[in-house]
């Protein structure tokens, strides 16, 4: 039982204790109110990405489409608000976005297709078209939504899109339903639960915050460039990790996860720059921690064992 | 139950430690690096009485770089840490970043880590654009390396930035006209020109050889342009359409030869005619320039521009030390080394691609920085990038 | 004492609350055919599974061949010489017949790190035809191969360890004459060899036929053995069933709340093994369905719920014409089906009690499209406490409680849902008597009710006991027809099934 609560507990008591060393030891640095806030606006983007995602990672799924989907919604967003109105550029972004969950999840489905293998394709699509977009286009966002780029609006869109998606994750069918089709897809199946669809509507809500996430790397990138959106999906996927999101979804997922996850990343990231850790170590150190996470959270009870 | 509990704590603590041990570990490491670079240059060691002098003022400059993997980054990593050093500066890195939104990230970190100022690589114009609003909003110098901005409101607004130090560029204009007239000086002038493609940072070369080729009186028979997928296996057909449709053709000017372009090139023309009937004449230097030279294959070849980042990095600690240069930005132009024989071949390998060597010594960036020597201007480094030369190199490596 | 091969002492095994073994011994002797007898859940499963290495002993100590012996794992005990034809199955698919016959062997192949397939091909088709099997080869895939042929492979691979205890577990109840007519010879062989059998079957004419002894078992405590004439169904029978727990245990005979309208109608099935398959369900009836595993009952629960889609034929509510063709119309009209297999269809184990109470009736907790905490704690509370599940609260997980608890857990979701029409596959399997006393209870609660109930039983006594009409099965079709009469007996019944 105590066992339970520990491992419920970790990746806060991880963020905490995080804050207390960090704190201590970089002469206030870490602690400035511009530091946080530099914390926050660099998390804000997993964040959205990775509330959207908690739903595909609850049914037991990896999203891999997540960085080129938010490369591929942030090249139509620009280009197409470039050529007619840069107010379409977020609701472009979103109708991509949820366009690429789709295409994941038919592969996925339909096409019978693993969907992280389905995810990739939409990687490399999205990688592709940055690409050749960033030669082809002027791809700048216009000064007028310069005044976008401040803690406010970062805070502002994470809570909102963060609240619409505990709702939609706790008190609602889609992410009762896929949680439990993420504990056991033959007993949902057979409880009455049409697994397929609720899979497809989990991809699309993460198309969604994807297409938010997009929106949100145009105002942070200032445009977009060639490797936009390069490493959201490992980013996500490493957030919700060490915020203790069970690696084989169900019930025991929490949204709180990649709130507690992203922060985690993050703050890891700039504390250990503010230390002056060299940069290639910081990689190395960051790889451990995630071990570290994994193999004190991971649940080996269940016997189920990710790809 | 509370056991269980303890020892998870302690584990966790004991994680905290050992990742600050490492930390500590990594920035030991940094600087027995560093005093193994003084040690190296210890005979140029400053007076004490300097040293004295610098003690309470000990600057932090970051560094937003892509890599230190390559030829390029690693010989960047190795002169700025040494000019750190020679400067008495705090250097810290940031390394890694490939996108507008990290590159911010890293500049934010590092601000925040304590850095007066910033000397970036720029991934993009954005990124340029980004970086800049940062540094105004928190009273940051920067300074950038190795690119032009293209567009040009973000130009502009970097240009009216106070805290905009500067930036500078290979002088690649120079260069292609160099390398034309060697090229004509040996009566060849019925061309092939290898362009890069349009939109890269490079494409201004394209156009300046065909400007030089005008001047020197010469004729570009035809182009191509270099494929953007990295293959090597393009540059054969190309050559090969060259040399059955233009049998008249005596030498290619080629803006990039990275990547095993060159080698490739080389080894086609190699298997298609006869010794010295049709040279090259290229940016970059490549495996086999060795032989190429020895068999008559080559006429002249540019490179060793990564030294650019030392006068970069003096530029921006000067501004940082609150005495900068200039009253406004400036831009700086790097000269080109070029190599014309294999005996150039074997200098060049020995102080220009080897990041051991020190081109710059600690005298001569202590020189530059108006702290150590009241009397610089921003003319003395003009002309010390304008003496850059081979010859130069050589004359001041002992 | 030199003939006594394997010795058992005080063997103990717990689930949870549940004592599947209680300090059992055993002697078993070289040449001796041991039947191992009881009811479902008396402990016979667990306790060869403690002999092979499959679980690990709570207490107690074994013996053999005059060694203290421990195995690890099923391979272990085989490698030791004491090898089981399992009850389920036991091959692997996308294997071929060699690879499964030399699963975990396959280093007696190797030709330095490559095994030499030929080989091994070679040595299968050897066993294959030792055991009189000539119309499949070592090459076959076995997903090629019917269920009896895959046991036949499991024979192989028993044999192969030339095993001096071999445990024939539930085997013979899958085959036809011929295929256990070849397991008998298997054993008969092994006896005169001196070797040791231990045979596990339900049918207890044939155990009277095979074996010499029998050890009989009941809720985890030995009875008694009985040797040679004293063997006969009826003395085994006693001792297995023990108490008169016949009496008040099922429905008593003359209640009946059968109407004549029908609820429920089955037509022309077709799907895989079933052929043909039609049959109707009345208000307030419960219709037994009675067969071996794999006769297709199964499955057919499956189609009535609309989780399968036949081949052919279809299932339609007889009072609105609705034909259900997923789960979700039948969960709309209140149909609930509670699977065989509870941890793997039936339970969201690592889940609370309360989402796997309310799973079915969400769309009836909504207000707008948002679910409340408390709608859903009201809802799973009142269930739990109609079906008297014993847990610490709501929010427990469904794997911390013991098999019946589980199976009240299942019920309580469909009660939960007013579901009217019921399929439970084997409802009691694996439950001990007190909550299978419960849920038989509850099962005639509910077609006083009005509502019916389609009953999907492996135990005959079970299906005499509680059904106002059975049907039985075999081969995939409706083989017998029985009413609740006195005159029906369990002897009929097993004539029909096999």
């Amino acid at each position: 039982m105590i066992k339970e609560w520990v491992k419920k507990a970790i990746p806060f008591l991880g963020l905490i204790i995080l804050i207390i060393v960090f704190g201590a030891t970089t002469g206030g640095r870490f602690l400035k109110i511009t530091n946080l806030k530099n914390i926050f606006s660099q998390a804000a983007i997993v964040m959205v990405a990775g509330t959207g995602c908690s739903f595909v990672m609850a049914h037991n799924n990896l999203d891999f489409s997540l960085g080129g989907a938010c490369a591929m919604s942030a090249v139509a967003g620009i280009v197409l608000g470039g050529k007619l109105s840069y107010a379409l550029m977020l609701p472009v972004c979103l109708i991509v976005g949820m366009l690429c969950g789709l295409i994941t999840s038919v592969l996925h489905i339909k096409a019978r297709i693993p969907a992280f293998m389905a995810g990739m394709c939409i990687m490399f699509a999205g990688r592709g078209l940055a690409q050749g977009a960033y030669l082809q286009f002027v791809m700048t966002l216009p000064v007028e939504y310069k005044v976008l780029q401040n803690i406010w609006f970062y805070l502002g869109v994470v809570v909102l899109v963060f609240a619409a998606a505990y709702i939609l994750f706790e008190y609602t069918k889609i992410g009762k339903f896929n949680k439990l089709i993420g504990s056991n897809p033959q007993v949902a199946h057979l409880s009455g639960i049409p697994v397929d669809k609720y899979k497809v509507i989990a991809f699309i809500v993460s198309g969604f915050t994807v297409g938010v996430a997009a929106f949100m790397s145009i105002i942070r990138g200032g445009g977009v460039g060639a490797q936009t959106g390069t490493n959201l999906e490992i980013n996500v996927l490493l957030a919700l990790t060490l915020g203790g999101f069970p690696l084989t979804g169900g019930s025991a997922s929490k949204m709180r996860s990649i709130i507690i996850g992203s922060l985690v990343l993050f703050i890891l990231n700039n504390g250990l720059q503010l230390w002056g850790v060299d940069p290639t170590l910081i990689n190395v150190i960051k790889g451990i921690v995630f071990l570290a996470v994994v193999y004190i959270t991971i649940d080996r009870g269940s016997g189920k064992v990710m790809i | 139950m509370k056991k269980k509990f303890l020892a998870l704590m302690m584990v966790a603590a004991m994680a905290v430690v050992s990742v600050v041990g490492c930390g500590k570990d990594a920035s030991d490491n940094k600087t027995k690096d560093t005093n193994k670079d003084t040690q190296d240059v210890s005979v140029s060691e400053p007076p004490d009485e300097e040293n004295q002098d610098t003690e309470e003022v000990r600057h932090k400059i970051g560094v937003i770089l892509y890599g230190k993997d390559d030829s390029m980054g690693a010989a960047d990593y190795a002169y700025l840490n040494y000019a750190a050093e020679a400067l008495n500066v705090d250097i810290q890195w940031a390394l890694n970043d490939y996108d507008a939104e990290s590159q911010l990230a890293s500049a934010e970190n590092l601000v925040s880590a304590g850095c007066e100022g910033l000397l970036f690589l720029p991934i993009s114009d954005n990124s340029v654009s980004l970086i800049s609003d940062y540094c105004q909003q928190n009273e940051i110098y920067f300074q950038m390396m190795n690119r032009d901005i293209s567009d040009e409101n973000i130009k502009a607004a970097t240009q009216a930035n106070p805290y905009y130090v500067g930036t500078s560029f290979e002088a690649n204009e120079a260069a292609t006209n160099q390398l034309t007239e060697l090229m004509a000086a040996e009566g060849r002038l019925k061309y092939g020109v290898g362009k890069v493609a349009p939109g890269s940072s490079l494409s201004v070369r394209n156009t300046a050889f065909e400007e030089s080729v005008a001047q020197a009186g010469g004729t570009i028979l035809a182009d191509y342009t270099a494929p953007s997928d990295g293959s090597t296996q393009a540059y054969v057909t190309y050559i090969e359409n060259f040399v059955n449709s233009y049998p008249e053709m005596d030498g290619l000017l080629l803006s990039s030869t990275t990547g095993g372009g060159g080698e490739t090139i080389m080894n086609t023309l190699q298997s298609l005619v006869d010794p010295g009937k049709i040279k090259i004449a290229a940016f970059d230097t490549f495996e086999g320039m060795e032989g190429g030279f020895e068999d008559g294959w080559l006429t002249a070849l540019a490179g060793g521009i990564a030294i650019q980042c030392v006068p970069d990095f003096i530029m921006l600690y000067n501004a940082v030390d609150g005495t900068p240069l200039s009253d406004s930005f400036t831009v700086l132009y790097q000269n080109f080394i070029f190599i014309t024989n294999l005996e150039d071949c074997a200098t060049f390998a020995k102080y220009i691609d080897n990041p051991d060597h020190m081109i710059y010594n600690a005298d001569i960036i202590r020189s530059l920085a108006k702290r150590y020597n009241p009397d610089v201007t921003l003319d003395d480094v003009v002309k010390l990038m304008n003496d850059y030369s081979l010859a130069w190199v050589v004359e001041n490596a002992e | 004492m030199e003939d006594i091969i394997l010795k058992l002492e005080g063997m103990v095994k717990s689930f949870g609350p549940t004592k599947a073994v209680q300090n059992v011994s055993m002697e078993l002797h070289r040449g001796q055919v041991l039947a191992l007898i009881g009811e479902n859940g008396s402990g016979k499963s667990t306790l060869m599974s403690m002999v092979t290495g499959n679980l690990k002993p709570d207490g107690g100590h074994m013996e053999f061949k005059g060694k203290a012996y421990s195995p690890g794992s099923i391979i272990d005990a085989g490698n030791q010489g004491i090898c089981i034809l399992i009850q389920e199955l036991g091959t692997i698919d996308g294997l071929t017949v060699a690879e499964n016959i030399f699963l975990g062997k396959e280093s007696r192949f190797a030709k330095g790190i490559s095994i030499s397939s030929r080989q091994m091909n070679q040595a299968a088709d050897e066993l294959l035809k030792s055991v009189g099997v000539t119309h499949f080869r070592a090459k076959t895939l076995v997903d090629e191969l019917s269920f009896e042929e895959r046991k036949l492979i499991e024979v192989c691979r028993a044999m192969y360890n030339d095993p001096e205890v071999l445990i024939v577990d539930e085997t013979t109840t899958a085959l036809s004459h011929t295929g256990r007519e070849k397991i008998y010879g298997i054993i008969e062989s092994l006896k005169k060899q001196k070797k040791a059998v231990i045979f596990i079957s339900h049918d207890l004419d044939e155990v009277q036929n095979i074996c010499d002894s029998a050890f009989v078992l009941r809720d985890g405590q030995y009875i008694d053995t009985l040797y040679g004439k004293d063997v006969t169904p009826e003395s085994m029978r006693q001792l297995m069933i023990g108490r008169d727990l016949s009496g008040n245990y099922y429905r008593t005979k003359d209640t009946s709340y059968v109407k004549d309208d029908v609820v429920l109608e089955v037509k022309n099935i077709e799907y895989g093994i079933l052929k043909d398959v039609s049959f109707k369900l009345h208000r307030g009836e419960i219709l037994g369905l009675g067969g071996l595993t794999e006769c297709g009952m199964h499955e057919l629960c499956k189609i009535v719920f609309g989780a399968v889609k036949p081949k052919k034929g279809e299932v339609e509510l007889t009072e609105n014409h609705v034909k259900i063709t997923s789960p979700q119309t039948a969960i709309k009209n209140h149909i609930a089906y509670l699977p065989k297999d509870r941890d793997n269809e039936s339970l969201f184990l690592m889940t609370s009690i309360k989402d796997n109470i309310t799973v079915a009736s969400i769309d009836n907790l909504k207000t707008g499209p948002v679910i409340t905490r408390k709608s859903e704690k009201t809802l799973a509370n009142k269930a739990a406490q109609q079906l008297a599940v014993k847990m610490q609260n709501i929010e427990q997980l469904a794997k911390e409680l013991s098999g019946g608890n589980k199976q009240k857990v299942v019920v309580a979701k469909w009660m939960a849902n007013d579901s009217n029409i019921l399929i439970m596959d084997c409802p009691t399997r694996g439950i001990d008597i007190g909550v299978k006393a419960a849920i038989y209870k509850l099962m005639e609660e509910l077609i006083k009710e009005g509502k019916s109930i389609l009953m999907v039983s492996e135990e005959i006594p079970e299906l005499l006991g509680m059904s106002d009409r059975i049907l039985i099965m075999k081969d995939g079709t409706i083989n017998g027809q029985f009413g609740r009469d006195e005159n029906v007996t369990e002897k009929d019944l097993i004539e029909k099934v096999i």
